[in-house]
């Protein structure tokens, strides 16, 4: 059942993620540019991991169209020039690693150049939603709602992290790890 | 002579122009209230997302093709400032005459301009961004609209075309329920006509999908095309970038 919906929903979620993706890309010149000359070369996206109640999401062929922008591409037939490879934890702990600020980990294999270039997105892209909401609801309320929703993200970081160092300290925490 | 559709009717390609206009200027007077009540207001979010997609800079040119009541015109000339020029433009008087008359109404005195989609009178790379919103379902030849929309758009700039499209799978039977049972009784009643929601909702089911028209669109020159399901897909807003 709860793979049928997943199965349902992540053709929508791949493509409002792609958009998201390109969105970003296209605000910052630099990036698009450095993508241009990659156009017609494909990337897929893969993921591993142990698979916990959520099955690990589909593989993701993505393409670069001559914008400096990526499409989805046919995941059966395209050939890949990159593969990155992203190790997921299971849901609790990548919601741990998210509190604390971390990222999983990532292998990038294929064309040097090519490789260069996504990695470079990956390190210096960033959403810069503050100017997107503002071009909605006006530069005001965009700061204030951001301010906000920085402050609830801290606050969960701490609490996420206070969990953790709980968890650690549990009485008999020493005794489990020295059994392992 | 060869024929094309007309709802759900084949018509002959010489007819069809003059069959939408008698559609248009049969409903000018009641379409936006019968927008309002058909999308139960979704129309205006549609059009507000578009205008944010646009991400229109102080000095754009931009042309708004099948303008009508000039919903777009309006936010566009907003946001481009005095520097900029926003180019109302329709196929159908009556409705260019609505629009531009509600825009004076409102202080903005844009340049109009009755026109074919088809054969668009401006010079190449004109404009920053041209929008089509609810408009290219009624063009004979869809293809060569879009050809000239790349035509008249400089490199780099950017194609909207707001449209209905195919609806998600598990809401297609209430979907069509509504557009076939409830949408011509609706036009029946407030705009008197019920034949023109008929064609209205035939017309969408004759529309591309999302996938069809996003390869049209590369075809015709644009390098990149974006697909923004909006509505579960009732409407898809696409993205072309000429490159």
């Amino acid at each position: 059942m709860l793979a049928d919906w997943v199965a349902a929903l992540t053709p929508a979620v791949l493509s409002k993620l792609l958009l998201l993706a390109n969105h970003v890309i296209a605000a910052e010149p630099a990036a698009s540019a450095r993508l241009r000359p990659h156009a017609g070369r494909g990337l897929r996206l893969q993921w591993r991991g142990e698979a916990g109640p959520l099955p690990l999401p589909p593989m993701v062929a993505l393409r670069v169209t001559p914008a400096g922008l990526f499409e989805l591409g046919e995941a059966a037939s395209e050939t890949a020039d990159l593969r990155v490879t992203v190790d997921l934890p299971p849901p609790h702990r990548l919601l741990a690693q998210w509190l604390s600020g971390g990222r999983p980990p990532i292998a990038v294999e294929g064309d040097a150049q090519f490789a260069a270039d996504v990695a470079w997105l990956g390190e210096n892209l960033h959403w810069d939603l503050e100017h997107d909401l503002a071009r909605l609801v006006g530069d005001g309320p965009a700061h204030e709602l951001l301010r906000f929703g920085r402050g609830l993200r801290d606050g969960l970081r701490r609490a996420g992290q206070g969990v953790q160092d709980g968890w650690r300290r549990r009485p008999g925490a020493g005794s489990d790890a020295a059994s392992r | 002579m060869s024929s094309t559709h007309f709802g759900f009717q084949n018509v002959d390609e010489a007819e069809k122009a003059g069959r939408v206009r008698g559609v248009f200027d049969s409903v000018a007077s009641k379409y936006d209230v019968m927008n309002d009540l058909m999308s139960m207001g979704l129309h205006r979010a549609w059009k507000v997302y578009t205008v944010a997609v646009a991400n229109l800079r102080d000095g754009d040119r931009v042309l708004d093709i099948a303008g009508g009541t000039g919903d777009l015109a309006r936010a566009f000339a907003r946001r481009v400032g005095s520097a900029g020029a926003v180019v109302h433009t329709d196929i159908n008087e009556a409705m260019l005459r609505t629009g531009r008359d509600r825009l004076l109404d409102e202080g903005l005195a844009l340049p109009t301009l009755l026109c074919d989609a088809e054969a668009l009178p401006f010079a190449d790379a004109s404009f920053d961004v041209v929008s089509v919103a609810f408009g290219l379902r009624n063009m004979t030849h869809k293809e060569r609209a879009l050809a000239e929309m790349a035509r008249v758009l400089k490199p780099g700039g950017k194609l909207l075309v707001l449209e209905f499209s195919k609806v998600a799978k598990p809401l297609e039977k209430a979907y069509d329920w509504y557009s076939f049972k409830v949408l011509p009784r609706l036009g029946q009643w407030v705009a008197g006509d019920a034949d023109s929601y008929r064609y209205l909702a035939e017309s969408i089911r004759m529309h591309p999908d999302q996938a069809t028209l996003k390869a049209m669109m590369k075809a015709a020159g644009f390098g990149h095309v974006d697909v923004h399901d909006l509505g579960a897909g009732v409407v898809a807003l696409h993205v072309g970038l000429r490159c």
